[in-house]
């Protein structure tokens, strides 16, 4: 088991890192401390956000300070309350079109025909590590080394909606954008399109797919893409749970 | 009701920030400074985090539908009742039909307008703020604000602040950090740079980050960490060694070195601080934070206790 690091994250906040691989196996680590933490109702403890390695506390400095917290954060580690993480485990399958504009580049640039880039994108499943960034993108760590390729040197205007990309091993679920927005500027590999809407500002959660839930992505072609895309727009789309 | 005649250079409704939401990648958002919302809420009796108008720069226009008690407080943009200046912080009632303005900036660069009964906004997510990638973020004209009449008002002194409690907005900004979590990525002269230096706030600066113009701050490796949470306050490094300095409506997450963070007393000033200002940062330790926090909390206790009585 590897020892946890504390630092400090501004006057009003700590971050603990766990060591390990970003991974399901660290992100369990993380979720069981979350949980045990959570339950603990320790004074002053804000809100807490769980990271690929990381776990962020904020806390009030009115209620506590940062040694109290680190010293009860440390004994909370020693004798956790629970040592299981339970989470029935949800696969969803999340429609996608292979057309997207960085797929002849991938493929020119890893010497590997398009196809097999498509063939090995769907031949797993992804745990979802963490929502975030702007508005809840649902994050996720490849095990096939094909997706490690680094970002663009420059990052580039993406017109896609629903752009499905990776880049350096991490890749996400992918989301039309919000009503109003077209496009925007990444380094990121965009290789599909999806019809979903990941980011729902008027739900509680304000996401669809959520950390600790799996993904595998399920081929369709431009026409389904359009069909799925109005059903979701009338609200009459439901995720279709994987059979395996 | 509050009819926008004018959105200005930037207005929007603000509250205290939404909280419990970053594990979904939702920003705080809230005033950029909040000392200032809250000391207005107080003045006219509302609860703290009751939502008021955020006026950044000027431009803002508009007028009220009947009697409402107001007060301004935050950077001074010229407020005017129908053309006539009128004081900051203190409670005052604006008449039916009485138009607001804010002609033009002459210190800071944000405006708090609190109403009595506070703006009656869209709520979601337990917070009135806008949504950072939300169409209706930027007041505009024809937007009707209806005015609460929810929320525990209490009977206020109409009395002006007393200067003591009035913070002084200068274009020269000295803000004092704690180091951390990454200042092991930085070279040993990069942190005496840091400290040491003026930096000046770029005009790509706004409720997001402010990029900073100044020296260059060297890594000892590369600028890249994985991805980790961010909070307002934070200092990050990019690979081009220039800091930004991330604010209210900071991303939840990013991948670059922080090297320090803005200590939570210090941070209203940031929300005064507009392009072309100088900032410097001094070290402090976390308990000098913590002490520099309460101390300022316990003020805005005081100001209660002037406006709202024995409680």
């Amino acid at each position: 088991m590897n020892e946890l690091d504390y630092k400090i994250a501004g006057d009003r906040g700590i971050l603990i890192y766990f060591g390990g691989e970003i991974g399901p196996e660290t992100f369990q680590r993380i979720r069981l401390f979350n949980e045990n933490l959570l339950k603990s109702n320790f004074p002053g403890v804000k809100e807490t956000f769980p990271g690929y390695r990381t776990l962020f506390i904020s806390y009030e400095p009115s209620g506590t300070d940062y040694d109290t917290l680190v010293y009860q954060l440390k004994q909370l580690a020693q004798n956790p309350p629970s040592r299981e993480y339970q989470k029935e485990e949800v696969c969803f399958e999340i429609p996608i079109v292979y057309d997207g504009p960085d797929l002849p580049m991938v493929a020119k640039l890893l010497n590997i025909l398009a196809e097999e880039i498509t063939q090995r994108h769907l031949g797993d499943k992804y745990l979802i590590l963490l929502t975030g960034g702007a508005g809840g993108i649902a994050y996720f760590k490849f095990r096939d080394k094909l997706f490690d390729l680094p970002r663009k040197k420059t990052p580039a205007f993406i017109a896609t909606d629903g752009a499905v990309g990776f880049a350096a091993g991490i890749g996400s679920a992918g989301s039309r954008q919000p009503q109003g927005m077209k496009g925007k500027t990444s380094g990121w590999w965009f290789i599909g399109r999806t019809p979903i809407r990941q980011w729902l500002p008027d739900r509680d959660p304000p996401v669809l797919i959520k950390a600790g839930d799996w993904i595998r992505y399920k081929r369709v072609d431009a026409d389904d893409f359009d069909r799925i895309a109005q059903e979701v727009d009338r609200g009459t789309y439901e995720l279709h749970v994987c059979k395996t | 009701m509050i009819e926008i005649l004018q959105g200005g250079f930037f207005s929007a409704v603000q509250d205290n920030g939404r909280y419990g939401y970053r594990k979904y990648g939702v920003p705080i958002c809230g005033a950029m400074d909040l000392y200032a919302l809250r000391v207005a809420n107080i003045l006219v009796g509302n609860p703290e985090g009751a939502a008021g108008i955020e006026v950044t720069l000027g431009g803002l226009k508009l007028r009220c539908t009947k009697d409402a008690l107001i007060a301004i407080t935050g950077g001074d943009l010229s407020p005017r009742i129908n053309n006539e200046s009128i004081p900051m912080w203190t409670a005052l009632w604006m008449r039916k039909g009485d138009i607001l303005t804010f002609i033009c900036l002459r210190s800071g660069f944000r405006a708090y307008i609190a109403v009595k009964g506070g703006i009656d906004a869209r709520f979601v997510m337990n917070s009135y703020s806008p949504l950072l990638r939300s169409k209706d973020a930027a007041l505009k004209p024809g937007d009707k604000l209806k005015i609460g009449e929810k929320s525990a008002v209490r009977m206020v002194k109409l009395q002006p602040l007393p200067d003591q409690y009035v913070p002084d907005c200068k274009d020269k900004k000295e803000v004092r950090v704690v180091l951390g979590p990454q200042d092991d990525y930085f070279t040993s002269e990069a942190l005496e740079v840091f400290l040491n230096s003026e930096y000046i706030v770029k005009a790509q600066s706004d409720r997001q980050g402010y990029r900073l113009e100044g020296p260059v701050l060297k890594h000892t490796r590369n600028a890249d960490v994985v991805s980790e949470a961010c909070w307002p306050g934070a200092i990050q490094v990019p690979g081009d060694g220039l800091p930004i300095i991330l604010l209210a409506d900071a991303m939840t997450t990013g991948g670059y070195p922080k090297i320090a963070s803005i200590i939570s007393a210090d941070l209203d000033k940031m929300g005064q601080a507009k392009p072309a200002d100088k900032i410097s940062f001094e070290r402090v330790s976390l308990g000098e934070a913590r002490s520099l926090f309460l101390v300022k909390e316990e003020r805005i206790k005081e100001i209660r206790r002037i406006f709202w009585g024995a409680q």
